[in-house]
């Protein structure tokens, strides 16, 4: 596997002269630069101010990926002259499967000299023919020599037997040999090579860990590493030497994937599966399209459905080969690599960067609209599953749910979007409760969970009671099923007659003066009460100063409604209705 | 199911993969063995907001959101009992004036609206939002108010005019009666209650469910056994709306005991 990379990419791409300090800055961190920020104390990572006060002078751009894929484009063709299988990794690193080539060609250190010498003249191919803007940044006023020498030490090779490995090889030389950035790791040393490494290499560039971390809940390939270093593993031959079922044990997956890579194994490597021809999607673009807009809207449905495809067979995406016909017949093909695994929009910029470049491609121009568009899985590996974060992750339809939500706050107040918890108390002023939308913490409560005890436990008695009667400690006089569906939040004041039209009164004994018959609501509704039960006395606090003493009815009238209603201090109020 | 399957609405073919679950016990009230992305029911008679909890408490169970406008009188706890998760369940009580536009930002980020029938909305927000509910799939249910004007709004004959949108399919529990209470003794135990289910197309020719809304363990069943052979409790019925066209085919109305009345 051969790693070709142009150090700091993103800053030629964006027509930097190199010879005057400026940078590329993506969501205010610098990403690439040029050697004579590099020179000023400049480096990746760093905050945008931060940068321009090490150098004030500096140039800065925001990081357009779509220009780097497109300036690009003239890079990958020179190099899928030497080698069909040309894969893209991200614009300004390519990777090149050796084992064909190295043979056609008379060994690694032969092709990977060819390959250096054929970017370098790619390079300063287009920044000659660019003129003095575009790539021209890369030789200074035109000087080709000086250009090409410059272009030398800015592009690196490396040969190992994984991805990660040959990244990595790439990287070194680029410090061991600036002038001739080159280095080959020999079949089966990638191990030895990889091992006085330090260990936050795992979280760098070309560590399938990082790239997941992007993808996944459960922090960063950093703390993963910072956990690692902080048990003493200082170099990547500490983890190596560890036995491997141990690592699995502590961490998972991630455990798996660092014993691997500091093996020098990579088994997205080491088992590629070759998909199934079924796994090709295509559509026809009819009329053709003259717009990149629209192919990438084609793009977008057509990404879903290999994604699908390949889920359904329990895998995920590796490399995917996008081709493109024009309707004079012209195409254009070409790998891409993801470091982690594809989703349907990483294809989509994918399509968007290679037609981009092809169409600025001056040797191979499309004549006219774009009329076909294909997808094909090239390789896959077994699909790990996106793990959920720990602590219960997020899914779309739940940010969706939550952005919509803060929009109705912005409408009807932040106190008007509630959620309910059932709280502690005895009654329904107590112990149903609001909280204010963002306030509130999940719940830990059986309803939460109830999915795991699937659908038959649902209204069983455990998770009922579990829901209905709320935090830990039992709470003797909540009443228990059924339970009101409707509860008011202010009771309603009401007038409770017996058969003799006499108010109905409850004594200090808890037993009511007569027979309840005649209901008054407050707003002078009459019904009559055709069964009751009661007065059930509640007594609340009465070793305290305030306490609170009621007693309850259940009443039901003759419109077939069933209410449940309480005496305090004399007075009748509704307090819910089994709506 | 294969007569169903061929009724099948414009709008259940476009979102046939992703109908929203229903509790089995609930689903003999539907045409569809879910509910249809897109469409709007209506629950009115007694127990109407207990019927329209369970429907949205299954899908908020698996996972869907859910949002109840307009309906600061639901119950908590009443909610958790339906098995919903309180952590997808949302409440925005008094949409007020902002009725529409809090409508117009929940459809289509939302699995399920409950909106009581007392929000209205101008004709031409209604339309609007109707149309839009049907591109984005939500499912609006109405919930009309208990206390509803007597001038026949809970009538299955007309199913117009219940809340802000005309209903696809409209549930009216068209008779309910509690047992386990008695005079000064026992408690409330369960409901019987009976559900018309009418509506446009599968839904247009009327159909009677009968219900425990809840049973004595506070789930929602079927009664089992045939509707005739079950005498109807004559400790307190109701028929709201009166005798509605349903009521008039007399599919199985022998056995119902007339409302009683009991001299104040």
């Amino acid at each position: 596997m051969l790693v070709v990379e142009v150090e700091h990419w993103s800053a030629i791409a964006a027509g930097f002269d190199r010879a005057r300090p400026a940078a590329v800055v993506s969501a205010g961190r610098v990403t690439a630069l040029t050697s004579a920020a590099e020179a000023a104390g400049v480096a990746t990572g760093m905050r945008r101010r931060q940068a321009q006060a090490e150098c004030p002078s500096l140039e800065v751009a925001e990081h357009d990926p779509d220009l780097d894929a497109r300036r690009f484009a003239p890079v990958v063709a020179a190099l899928e002259d030497l080698t069909p299988r040309v894969e893209v990794l991200v614009p300004g690193c390519c990777v090149v499967p050796t084992r064909g080539p190295s043979r056609y060609y008379g060994g690694d250190e032969a092709l990977a000299e060819l390959v250096h010498r054929t970017v370098v003249e790619a390079l300063a191919d287009a920044s000659s023919t660019a003129g003095a803007r575009g790539v021209g940044a890369l030789s200074t006023a035109g000087a080709r020599g000086v250009g090409a020498v410059d272009a030398a030490s800015i592009v690196s090779v490396g040969i190992a037997d994984g991805l990660f490995a040959a990244g990595i090889a790439a990287r070194a030389a680029a410090v061991r040999t600036p002038s001739a950035p080159m280095l080959v790791v020999p079949a089966g040393r990638s191990e030895a090579f990889l091992a006085p490494l330090p260990i936050s290499t795992l979280a760098e560039a070309f560590s399938p860990l990082a790239a997941q971390s992007a993808h996944s809940a459960d922090g960063t390939a950093e703390d993963f590493v910072g956990v690692l270093a902080r048990l003493g593993l200082r170099a990547l031959g500490d983890v190596a030497a560890l036995p491997a079922a141990d690592l699995i044990g502590r961490f998972g997956r991630p455990g798996e994937w660092a014993h691997r890579l500091a093996s020098g194994l990579d088994d997205r490597l080491s088992q590629p599966a070759a998909a199934a021809p079924e796994l090709s999607v295509e559509t026809e673009i009819d009329p053709p399209a003259d717009r990149l807009d629209t192919v990438a809207f084609m793009a977008k449905s057509l990404a879903d459905q290999l994604d699908a495809q390949t889920a359904r067979g329990g895998r995920a995406m590796l490399c995917v080969e996008i081709s493109a016909e024009t309707e004079h017949g012209e195409t254009s093909s070409r790998r891409w690599r993801h470091g982690f695994r594809f989703s349907p929009p990483d294809m989509v910029d994918r399509v968007r960067w290679q037609l981009d470049g092809w169409r600025s491609d001056k040797r191979s121009r499309p004549s006219g609209r774009i009329s076909l568009i294909r997808l094909t899985a090239i390789e896959t590996v077994p699909d790990e599953g996106r793990q959920l974060g720990f602590w219960g992750g997020q899914s779309e339809a739940d940010e969706r749910a939550e952005r919509a939500m803060g929009r109705v706050q912005t409408l009807v107040g932040f106190e008007g979007v509630t959620v309910g918890r059932v709280g502690a108390g005895r009654r329904f002023a107590d112990f149903e409760q609001r909280l204010p939308f963002s306030d509130a913490a999940p719940t830990e409560t059986a309803a939460g969970t109830a999915g795991a005890r699937g659908a038959g436990a649902l209204n069983s008695a455990g998770a009922r009671g579990a829901g209905a009667s709320g935090t830990a400690p039992p709470w003797p006089g909540r009443l228990g099923v059924p339970v009101p569906a409707e509860v008011l939040a202010e009771p309603e004041p009401l007038v409770v007659l017996d058969a003799d039209a006499e108010p109905v009164g409850v004594d200090g004994r808890a037993q009511a003066s007569a027979p309840p018959a005649v209901l008054r609501r407050a707003d002078g509704r009459i019904s009559c009460i055709t069964a009751w039960a009661g007065p059930w006395p509640l007594e609340e606090r009465w070793w305290s100063t305030r306490p609170r003493r009621q007693a309850r009815f259940q009443l039901v009238l003759d419109d077939g409604t069933a209410h449940l209603c309480a005496v305090e201090g004399g007075r009748w109020q509704l307090e819910a209705t089994y709506d | 199911m294969a007569a169903e399957a061929v009724r099948l609405s414009d709008l259940a073919v476009r979102h046939s993969k992703r109908l929203l679950p229903v509790a089995d016990e609930l689903a003999s009230l539907l045409t569809q063995p879910g509910l249809v992305p897109g469409t709007v029911l209506a629950a009115q008679g007694p127990g109407a907001l207990t019927l329209a909890t369970a429907f949205a408490a299954e899908v908020s169970r698996t996972g869907g959101w859910v949002t109840a406008v307009g309906l600061g009188r639901m119950g908590v706890s009443a909610v958790a009992e339906r098995g919903a998760s309180l952590d997808r369940w949302v409440f925005v009580d008094r949409p007020g004036d902002a009725a529409a536009e809090v409508l117009n930002a929940l459809i289509g980020n939302v699995d399920v609206i409950l909106l009581d029938a007392g929000v209205r909305l101008a004709n031409a927000h209604s339309r609007r939002l109707r149309t839009r509910l049907r591109e984005r799939g939500t499912v609006v249910i109405e919930v009309a108010a208990r206390r509803a004007p007597r001038t026949g709004a809970f009538s299955t004959a007309d199913p117009r005019g219940v809340g802000a949108f005309s209903p696809d399919v409209t549930l009216t529990v068209e008779r309910a009666a509690w047992t386990g209470l008695g005079q000064g003794h026992g408690r409330l135990r369960e409901r019987r209650a009976e559900v018309v289910t009418a509506g446009r197309g599968a839904a247009s020719l009327p159909r009677r469910t009968v219900l425990w809304l809840p049973d004595a363990s506070g789930r929602i069943t079927r009664v089992r056994g045939a509707i005739d052979t079950v005498s109807w409790p004559t400790l307190a019925t109701s028929t709201q709306g009166g005798t509605s066209l349903v009521d008039a085919s007399g599919s199985s109305d022998d056995v119902v005991v007339p409302l009683q009345r009991r001299a104040g």
